[in-house]
C-alpha cells in the first residue's frame, strides 16, 4: 500500500500547511528530527519513481549540508564553543584578516534545526507535488476556500513544472553546442550561466502563459465554478483524526511558545504557568 | 456573419498598422484559409475575432468589425467568446486537465452547466471529434493529433458558431494532420464557420471554399480558393505562400479545370497525353549524390540502442553512416526516433549501447568547444537558443566562447547576416523579431561557429514556404558545411533539399536511399505517415519512365516533350 494513496488531495494540502507550521513552531532538534524522519518515511513509502527520488535526495543533501555547514562556520550568538579551527587567529596574514575561521558546536545545533525546517517543508512539498495531479490540487484548494483564480494559478504552475525542467535541459544542451559550458565554478560565471539559461526559459514561459491565458479565456474562465466529476475519493477517517491531532499539537505548541516568549520578554508572567514555561524551555 | 469594414489596428510599440484597412465579409458556413508571410497580421486578425483586440490590447483600433451582428467594440469578451472558439498551434500549451473528459468539461464548468448537461455535451463533443475511445485517457499520453482533437472537442463542447484555428497542423506529422483536418471538415459540414490560419496550404486548400491572403496587414486576395490559384498565382509566389503540387501541375500542364484532387488530375493528365500522343521522354533533371564508399565518412553510428524510459527503446540496434557532401532528411512518424538520433549525433544524449563517431572520434569524448565547430544544432524551438540582447551579440556569442579573434568573428557574422538576410536587424533584440527571423537568428548563431555538420530538428515547423526555401538554399551555399542532416515531416522540403532520405520506424531504419526511391514502396510511405507528392504518383501511375519528385520537374519534362514533337 502506498502511503500517500491514503491521503485525499485536501488532506495533502492540510498536511503541507501543518508541516510548515510545525517546522516553525518548534526549536527542539529531537522533535524536528523525529518529524523529518516521519516525512522521509512517508516519502519513501509513497511509491515515487526513482528519478523523482533522485531529485528529492539531491535537493535534501544540498540543503542539509549547505545549512549546517554555513551555520556552523558563521554562528554569531554567544556563548559558542569552538570544536576545531579551519584558520587559526594566529595564522599569518589570513588569521588577522579573517579573525579566525572556526566550527562552532552551537552553530551545528542551530544549523541542524534550520536544516530540519527546510528538510521537512521541502520533503512534504515535493511529496505532494509528485503524488497529486494538478487538477486535484485545484479542487482541493477550492474546497479549502482558497480563491478560484489563485488555486487555478497554483495548479497550472505545478502542471508546467516538468515542461520547464525539460526546456532547461534543452537550453543547456543548445548552449553547450555553441561552445558555452553552463556548469562552471567561480564568481561571475554562474551568474552569466543563470542569465543565459533563465532568459530563454522566461521568455518562452511568458509566451506559453499568454497562449494559455488566451485558451482559458476563450473557455469562459472564472465566470462560474461548477464542478463536473466531483471525483474526490472518500477521505480516510484515520488520516483525518491524525491530521486533527497534528493540528491540535501544533496549536498547543504555538500557544505554549507564545506564552514562553511573552514571559521571556517580561511582558506577561503567570506564576501558575511555571510548569508550562519549563516545558517550553526543555522540549519545544 | 463576420463583417470587417476599413479595420485598422496598430500595436502600441509600432508606428505601422499591423492590420491596414481590411474590408471583407465571411458568410455563415464558410471555410476560410488565411495565409501570408510571417508578420502579415494573421494572428492579429485572430485576436480580433474573439475580442482580445480591442478589449485587452492597448493598441489603436479603428473601423467596423461585427461578429454575428454584434459590434466587437461594444460587446464584452464573454459575449464574443460564446460565439467564437479559438484553437492554437501547440495543444500542450492549451490542455490543462489530467483526463480528456475533464479537459472537455472545463469550459462547460465555467459556464455553470450541471453535471448531467456536462456529461451530455462531453459525450457529444467526443463523438463529433471521433475520440470517444479516449474519454478516460490521460492527456499526457496522447499523440499530437489526438491532443489537438481534444482541444477542438473542448471548444466545440461549448457549441460556438465560429471556430478559429491558428496553425493547428504545424506540429503534427501527416497522419496527425489528416486526423485533425478530417475532424475540422466534419464540423464545417455541420454548419460551423471555420477560419484557419496555416502555412501548410497544400494540406488544407482542398478542404476550404475561400482563401484570404494577407500582405503587410492588407488583403492581397480574398475569394474562391480555386479561382485564387488562377487569378492570384503570382500573389502566392510573391508572398512565398505554399502552392499545392496538384495546382502547380494543373496549371503547368495546361489542364483546363484546376483541381486539388489527385484522381481528377490523373484522368485529365492521361487525356491530355492521349490527345497529343505524347511519349514521355526521360530528362536528366536532378543529380543525386550517391552515398557510396567513394565518399568520406563523416558520422558513423554502430549498433546504437537508446531508451528514455526503461524497457521502452527509442532506437534499437541502429547502424548508419553519413558522408561528406550529403544532405540527409530523417523522416518517419512522431516518436519514430528522429530527434533522438539527432541528439545522439550532437552528443546531447549518450547511447546506452553502441558507438557514435564524428570524424573518427567518439562523440561523447569530444569537448564542447571542439564539438561546436564540428557539429551545429538548430533545435525544434529556436526561441530556446536566443538569450542575448541583440542579434549581433547572439551571432558573436559562439565565436567569443571559442576564443576566435574578434575581427575573424565579425567577418563571419557579417557573412552570415548577409546570407540570412538579417543585416537590418543587427541591433534588434532577438525576442522581438518575427518567427522566421528568430529562426534565422538562431541558425546564424550556430553558423558563425562554422560547423562541418549541421543538424536541424524540424526546421520547417511554423515557417512559411518562402522562409524554408530561403534558409535551405542559403545553407546549401555555405562552403564550410559538409553535410546537413534534418528531421522533417514535410515531404516537399525533403524532396527538394535532400540527396538521401532515411525513414525511421520504431527506432529502426525502414528505408535508406535516394529521395525518389522511397516512393517505390507506397506501403512503406503509408506505414510511416508519409504522404506521396502528386508528381510522384502521377509519374508512376501514368507510365512515365522516370519518377518526378516535383511539379516543376514534371512540367518541364512534359513541356520539353511537347515542343519536341
Amino acid at each position: 500500500m502506498k502511503s500517500m494513496a491514503l491521503f485525499s488531495p485536501r488532506q495533502k494540502i492540510i498536511l503541507i500547511l501543518a508541516s510548515a507550521l510545525y517546522a516553525i513552531s518548534t526549536d527542539n532538534p529531537h522533535l524536528m528530527g523525529g518529524y523529518f524522519i516521519f516525512m522521509v518515511a512517508l516519502f519513501l513509502t509513497a511509491g515515487v519513481g526513482g528519478r523523482k527520488k533522485q531529485v528529492w535526495l539531491a535537493a535534501i543533501v544540498l540543503t542539509l549540508w549547505g545549512t549546517i555547514f554555513s551555520q556552523s562556520l558563521f554562528y554569531a550568538k554567544m556563548p559558542r564553543t569552538i570544536l576545531f579551527s579551519l584558520i587559526s587567529k594566529d595564522t599569518l596574514f589570513i588569521g588577522a584578516f579573517t579573525g579566525g575561521l572556526n566550527f562552532y558546536k552551537e552553530g551545528i545545533e542551530y544549523g541542524f534545526i534550520q536544516a530540519m525546517r527546510f528538510g521537512i517543508t521541502l520533503t512534504c512539498g515535493l511529496l505532494v507535488c509528485f503524488t497529486t495531479e494538478s487538477k486535484d490540487i485545484l479542487r482541493a484548494a477550492i474546497r479549502l476556500k482558497v480563491p478560484y483564480s489563485l488555486s487555478f494559478m497554483v495548479s497550472i504552475g505545478l502542471r508546467f513544472i516538468p515542461l520547464i525542467v525539460a526546456e532547461t535541459k534543452t537550453v543547456i544542451s543548445a548552449q553547450r553546442m555553441r561552445g558555452f559550458s553552463p556548469m562552471q565554478s567561480g564568481l561571475i560565471k554562474p551568474v552569466k550561466t543563470a542569465r543565459t539559461v533563465l532568459l530563454p526559459i522566461l521568455v518562452n514561459s511568458i509566451r506559453r502563459s499568454s497562449m494559455l491565458s488566451l485558451s482559458v479565456e476563450s473557455r469562459h474562465f472564472g465566470r462560474k465554478q461548477a464542478f463536473y466529476l466531483p471525483r474526490e475519493k472518500k477521505e480516510n477517517i484515520f488520516i483525518n483524526i491524525a491530521l486533527f491531532c497534528l493540528g491540535l499539537l501544533i496549536i498547543t505548541m504555538g500557544i505554549i511558545k507564545m506564552l514562553y516568549f511573552l514571559y521571556l520578554s517580561s511582558f506577561l508572567y503567570f506564576p501558575e504557568l511555571r510548569a508550562i514555561y519549563s516545558l517550553a524551555e526543555k522540549y519545544i | 456573419m463576420i463583417h470587417f469594414k476599413n479595420v485598422y489596428y496598430s500595436y502600441p510599440t509600432r508606428d505601422v498598422p499591423t492590420i491596414n484597412g481590411i474590408t471583407l465579409d465571411i458568410e455563415r458556413g464558410d471555410f476560410v484559409l488565411v495565409s501570408g508571410p510571417t508578420g502579415c497580421g494573421k494572428t492579429t486578425l485572430v485576436k480580433m475575432l474573439n475580442g482580445i483586440i480591442p478589449h485587452l490590447s492597448k493598441g489603436k483600433f479603428c473601423g467596423e468589425l461585427s461578429i454575428l451582428g454584434r459590434d466587437v467594440c461594444s460587446s464584452s469578451m464573454e459575449e464574443l467568446t460564446e460565439e467564437v472558439g479559438l484553437i492554437f498551434q501547440s495543444p500542450d500549451d492549451q490542455i490543462i486537465s489530467n483526463t480528456v473528459e475533464e479537459e472537455i468539461a472545463f469550459g462547460l464548468e465555467n459556464l455553470g452547466f450541471n453535471s448531467r448537461q456536462i456529461t451530455q455535451r462531453v459525450d457529444w463533443a467526443l463523438k463529433k471529434t471521433n475520440i470517444v475511445n479516449l474519454k478516460e485517457r490521460d492527456t499526457k499520453e496522447l499523440s499530437g493529433g489526438q491532443k489537438q482533437r481534444v482541444v477542438i472537442a473542448s471548444q466545440i463542447a461549448m457549441q460556438p458558431k465560429i471556430l478559429v484555428f491558428d496553425e493547428p497542423l504545424s506540429q503534427l506529422d501527416p497522419k496527425g494532420a489528416k486526423e485533425v483536418m478530417e475532424c475540422i471538415v466534419d464540423l464545417n459540414k455541420e454548419g460551423i464557420t471555420v477560419i484557419i490560419i496555416e502555412h501548410r496550404v497544400a494540406d488544407i486548400a482542398r478542404y476550404v471554399n475561400k482563401v484570404l491572403l494577407l500582405d503587410k496587414g492588407r488583403v492581397a486576395y480574398y475569394g474562391d480558393v480555386k479561382e485564387s490559384f488562377k487569378k492570384a498565382f503570382l500573389i502566392y509566389k510573391q508572398l512565398g505562400v505554399q502552392i499545392p503540387e496538384e495546382i502547380k501541375l494543373s496549371l503547368g500542364l495546361g489542364i483546363k479545370e484546376i483541381t486539388f484532387f489527385y484522381e481528377k488530375l490523373k484522368s485529365a493528365f492521361e487525356n491530355k497525353k492521349r490527345k497529343q500522343h505524347l511519349p514521355f521522354c526521360e530528362q536528366k533533371l536532378r543529380v543525386f549524390t550517391n552515398h557510396s564508399a567513394s565518399l568520406n565518412k563523416i558520422i558513423s553510428l554502430w549498433e546504437i540502442d537508446f531508451e528514455y524510459v526503461k524497457e521502452k527503446p527509442v532506437l534499437a540496434g541502429l547502424t548508419l553512416d553519413f558522408y561528406e557532401g550529403q544532405n540527409v532528411a530523417l523522416m518517419g512518424a512522431n516518436g519514430s526516433g528522429k530527434s533522438t538520433l539527432i541528439s545522439l549525433i550532437a552528443g546531447i544524449n549518450k547511447a546506452s549501447n553502441g558507438v557514435v563517431e564524428l570524424n573518427g572520434q567518439k562523440v561523447n569524448f569530444i569537448k564542447n568547444k571542439q564539438r561546436a565547430s564540428l557539429v551545429g544544432l538548430l533545435i525544434q524551438n529556436p526561441d530556446l537558443m536566443l538569450f542575448c540582447e541583440t542579434v549581433e551579440k547572439e551571432l558573436l556569442f559562439g565565436p567569443e566562447h571559442k576564443r576566435i579573434k574578434h575581427n575573424e568573428a565579425v567577418l563571419r557574422m557579417n557573412n552570415i547576416l548577409e546570407n540570412l538576410g538579417l543585416n537590418e536587424y543587427i541591433n534588434d533584440a532577438p525576442f522581438a523579431l518575427s518567427v522566421g527571423q528568430r529562426l534565422r537568428t538562431a541558425l546564424g548563431a550556430v553558423l558563425t561557429l562554422q560547423p562541418s555538420v549541421l543538424l536541424l530538428d524540424e526546421p520547417t515547423t511554423g515557417q512559411n514556404q518562402e522562409n524554408i526555401v530561403k534558409v535551405m538554399k542559403t545553407l546549401k551555399g555555405l562552403s564550410f558545411i559538409k553535410s546537413i542532416i534534418f528531421c522533417t515531416h514535410d515531404i516537399y522540403t525533403a524532396v527538394h533539399f535532400a540527396d538521401r532520405i532515411i525513414v525511421l520506424n520504431s527506432g529502426q531504419v525502414a528505408f535508406d536511399g535516394r529521395a525518389k526511391d522511397v516512393f517505390n514502396d507506397l506501403e512503406l510511405m503509408k506505414k510511416n505517415s508519409l504522404s506521396v507528392p502528386a508528381p510522384v504518383r502521377l509519374s508512376k501511375e501514368c507510365g512515365c519512365q522516370k519518377t518526378f519528385l516535383t511539379a516543376e520537374e514534371l512540367i518541364k519534362s512534359f513541356l520539353n516533350t511537347e515542343s519536341a514533337t
